[in-house]
């Protein structure tokens, strides 16, 4: 698989403050890759340079192969993008907004626009300054989900949209990946990130600490297992990989590393076992251990 | 009106260093204005035929005001200190009130305190109140400056207590304007179309000084504010009608506010066409701007016809020797030559305050976030940053134009050629070109610095209007790219300045356009 979206060691400062510090993403053809991280991270700062509106101080960023910022017309031909803060001509109406960056973009799909605006449930004829946040964020969306783009980049796209449109959004995302287009998708929502990616990608502090599949992070991190024995209560003191144990009278609870859960469950197996959960980390443990753990 | 202590707390918060500035500006302003004075005409004698020739020139009196006792202290400079103090404070306090109603309302950031116990006519009367507070701190403080600096005190007085009362007519004027339109940008449009109107009432008010006509003054606020006739009779009761205005204003705004949607204005905001035609940058821009440059262009056509019109009156207002007196001052050329140079002169401030806000829509739409949605597609920065420029330059020539075009139309009877009373506006245009390039060159390499371009405008005009009064060195006077282009008819054309200016005015561009392709953005 090709990479349609490629840093190497992007560093970029504003003043003293270093935003970027030697970020290394990596976005494959054809996937949904979430972008994940706390507010001032480098989400967006990042997509600003991928985007040609910064420059970064050091290391390449490119975007389907060409220069991210010597290329612009090239490539923004081929990529679409709603930014994480939508602001849009107070005077103009959605319809004329959607409208006029279709045309900049150079690929305004009729068709498809019209089928966005009955499924976002849209009214194009409002000026933007009476629409509501979540009303703007729709507009911004339709404009860029009616292109033809091979890539999209988006940055929180569903702040501000209710349960429903997001399952809305969900679902022309799908739609998208099943065309075979690239989405970058930086977000909070790591619901949403959990359901759509299929690889994501950590930030934290302007540089990536973890990238991979959902599983492949899984494969990393403890599981969490509750058991309730029969016999004796086995001692896992000491045991290696094991953290967090609680014992009340014969329930146990503790978090194990992947290399000792099966040592682990061996010792709680052979004492007899009357009950047994064992949870994966969620993303948002994922998530909070990245950040919960000082610097790695 | 419950919590507008802390509402009056925040605006004085986010305004201080704008108000600051601004009214330390117009203190020395009229502290060395009446310096200038005392320095200028050592004896009655030449202040009397100063004021003579002054009132001898329709142009002087249209722009400042005539003058009743040629003997007056102040006389031309006091009048001319005065506009420029009124017109001043006038900005101040409709941007004061502006920002703390219609701009918070739009913003949405009025949601935060309407949640809050806070009254819903706080907001208006804070913002009333500071800039109540402004305009009486502007006055009162302008007294002791002007007495400092050589005028008389009872004329002080009352010219301190003017400028009050322009302040506070402006402050009223805006809290209806801002009641009207849910946009604050069509709320600006009319209360500046509202302050353009006063102005040329007061002025057609003033050329028509002995006839009639002069009610038709009684109907501004920047009438009423000379007819308090600093150092040229003194007299406060004209003051009464701002106070007057005051009254009527600030319950019919009140009236308006409480009866109001927040967010919403009086005339309601229509649903737009579904789909739009616009698709180039260049499409978006005038679109952007159009409205603006419309209202630029009818005032430009207006101040065109309403000053060709009167240009065959000033022979007529000729009186005595002032008519030689004022020959002399100006040096060659007939009196009509003479007018068509001042009309020429402030018509390019004029358009080049118009380049100047032209091209800093590139930076509204920057700060904004709107640029970001447009970059973000194969249009190039040079192409966005051509389509504001380009209506910049053209929008600003073209008001040059219109204006000479109207001017010299208008003037029909004893016209010395049409072509030739046209050509003053022209004149301008490459020393206009230049002020509106440095603006593009601010936006470029110094976009957190973005108002500089207004700062080198203000300069400008700083330079022009009061340089000679005050007898700065003559390179510093010649900074102005208009002390160099020729003042025609009265001077001969000179091509070599204007190309050289024009060249100028391309190479800065050149220097604009490789800031603006290299810097980071959005710069906010």
């Amino acid at each position: 698989m090709a990479a349609v979206i490629e840093t190497q060691k992007l560093t970029k400062s504003f003043g003293s403050t270093r935003a970027l510090d030697g970020l290394d993403l990596s976005v494959e053809q054809g996937e949904v890759h979430g972008f994940l991280g706390p507010n001032g991270a480098g989400k967006t700062t990042t997509i600003r340079v991928l985007l040609g509106l910064l420059k970064a101080d050091g290391g390449t960023a490119s975007l389907l192969g060409a220069n991210a910022w010597t290329d612009i017309e090239s490539i923004h031909r081929r990529i679409a993008y709603v930014p994480g803060d939508v602001t849009l001509w107070p005077n103009l109406t959605g319809g004329e907004v959607i409208d006029l960056l279709g045309r900049l973009r150079g690929d305004l799909d009729k068709d498809r626009r019209a089928v966005l605006l009955e499924r976002f449930d849209l009214d194009p004829t409002k000026k933007c300054r009476s629409y509501s946040k979540g009303n703007r964020q729709k507009v911004a969306l339709v404009a860029a989900l009616a292109s033809r783009a091979e890539v999209f980049l988006l940055d929180e796209p569903t702040a501000g949209l209710d349960p429903l449109m997001e399952a809305v959004f969900s679902d022309i995302a799908r739609g998208l990946k099943g065309e075979g287009r690239t989405i970058l998708l930086s977000s909070h929502i790591l619901s949403e990130v959990e359901r759509l990616s299929d690889r994501i990608s950590i930030i934290r502090a302007g540089r990536i600490v973890e990238v991979g599949t959902l599983g492949e992070m899984r494969k990393l991190h403890t599981t969490t297992i509750s058991a309730v024995v029969r016999g004796p209560v086995p001692s896992l003191d000491g045991m290696p990989g094991v953290t967090g144990l609680t014992r009340d009278g014969n329930h146990l609870h503790f978090n194990v590393d992947p290399d000792n859960l099966d040592t682990a469950i061996v010792a709680i197996g052979a004492a007899g076992l009357d009950s047994l959960v064992s949870e994966p980390p969620t993303l948002e443990q994922l998530f909070l251990s990245k950040y919960e753990g000082g610097d790695k | 009106m419950t919590g507008w202590r802390g509402l009056v707390r925040l605006a004085w918060r986010r305004d201080r260093i704008m108000i600051g500035v601004v009214l330390v500006c117009l203190w020395l302003l009229s502290y060395y204005s009446a310096v200038a004075v005392r320095t200028l005409y050592s004896t009655a004698d030449e202040l009397v035929a100063a004021n003579s020739a002054a009132n001898a020139s329709t142009g002087v009196v249209a722009m400042y005001g005539h003058i009743y006792n040629t003997a007056s202290a102040g006389g031309v400079a006091a009048n001319k200190v005065a506009m420029l103090d009124f017109l001043t404070l006038a900005f101040l306090v409709i941007a004061i009130v502006r920002r703390h109603t219609r701009a918070e309302e739009e913003s949405g950031r009025f949601e935060l305190l309407g949640a809050t116990p806070v009254g819903r006519l706080a907001p208006l009367g804070a913002a009333m109140i500071l800039a109540a507070v402004t305009s009486i701190v502007s006055g009162v403080v302008t007294i002791p400056a002007v007495i400092a600096g050589g005028w008389p005190v009872g004329g002080s007085i009352v010219f301190g207590l003017a400028q009050v009362g322009v302040g506070l007519s402006f402050a009223a004027l805006t809290a209806i304007a801002v009641q009207l339109s849910s946009s604050y940008r069509a709320c600006g449009a009319w209360i500046f179309g509202a302050l353009g109107v006063t102005f040329v009432l007061r002025m057609l008010g003033d050329v028509n000084y002995d006839k009639p006509g002069r009610i038709i003054g009684w109907f501004s606020p920047l009438g009423w504010a000379q007819q308090v006739r600093y150092y040229d009779g003194d007299r406060a009761w004209p003051l009464i009608m701002p106070i007057v205005l005051l009254a009527v204003a600030l319950p019919l705004a009140g009236w308006l506010q409480s009866r109001r949607d927040l967010g919403a204005g009086l005339l309601a905001d229509r649903p737009g066409p579904a789909t739009g035609k616009l698709g180039t940058p260049i499409g978006l821009a005038w679109r952007l701007q159009r409205a603006g440059f419309i209202g630029w262009l009818i005032t430009f056509v207006i101040i065109g016809g309403v000053f060709g019109a009167i240009v065959d009156t000033i022979g007529g207002l000729m009186t005595g020797g002032a008519g030689e007196l004022l020959q002399k001052l100006g040096g060659v050329g007939s009196f009509n030559d003479i007018y068509l140079t001042l009309i020429g002169v402030m018509g390019g401030f004029g358009a080049a305050a118009y380049g100047v806000s032209a091209v800093l829509r590139l930076r509204t739409e920057e700060s904004s976030g709107h640029l970001e949605s447009v970059l973000a597609t194969p249009v190039t920065r040079l192409r966005f940053f051509a389509s504001h420029a380009i209506i910049a330059f053209v929008g600003s020539t073209v008001l040059m134009a219109s204006m000479g075009l109207v001017m010299s139309a208008a003037h029909t009877s004893g016209s010395s050629g049409f072509w030739r009373e046209a050509s003053p506006a022209f004149a301008h245009l490459p020393a206009i070109w230049v002020v509106t390039a440095l603006a593009l060159v601010a936006v470029a390499w110094l976009p957190s610095f973005d108002w500089l371009g207004w700062a080198l405008l203000a300069g400008f005009l700083f330079l022009g209007e009061l340089g000679p009064l005050m007898n700065l060195p003559d390179w510093v006077q010649k900074i102005s790219p208009f002390a160099h282009t020729p003042k025609i008819p009265v001077e001969a054309m000179n091509w070599t300045t204007e190309l050289v200016l024009t060249a100028i005015a391309i190479a800065l561009v050149g220097v604009a356009v490789v800031g603006y392709r290299r810097r980071g953005m959005p710069v906010t």
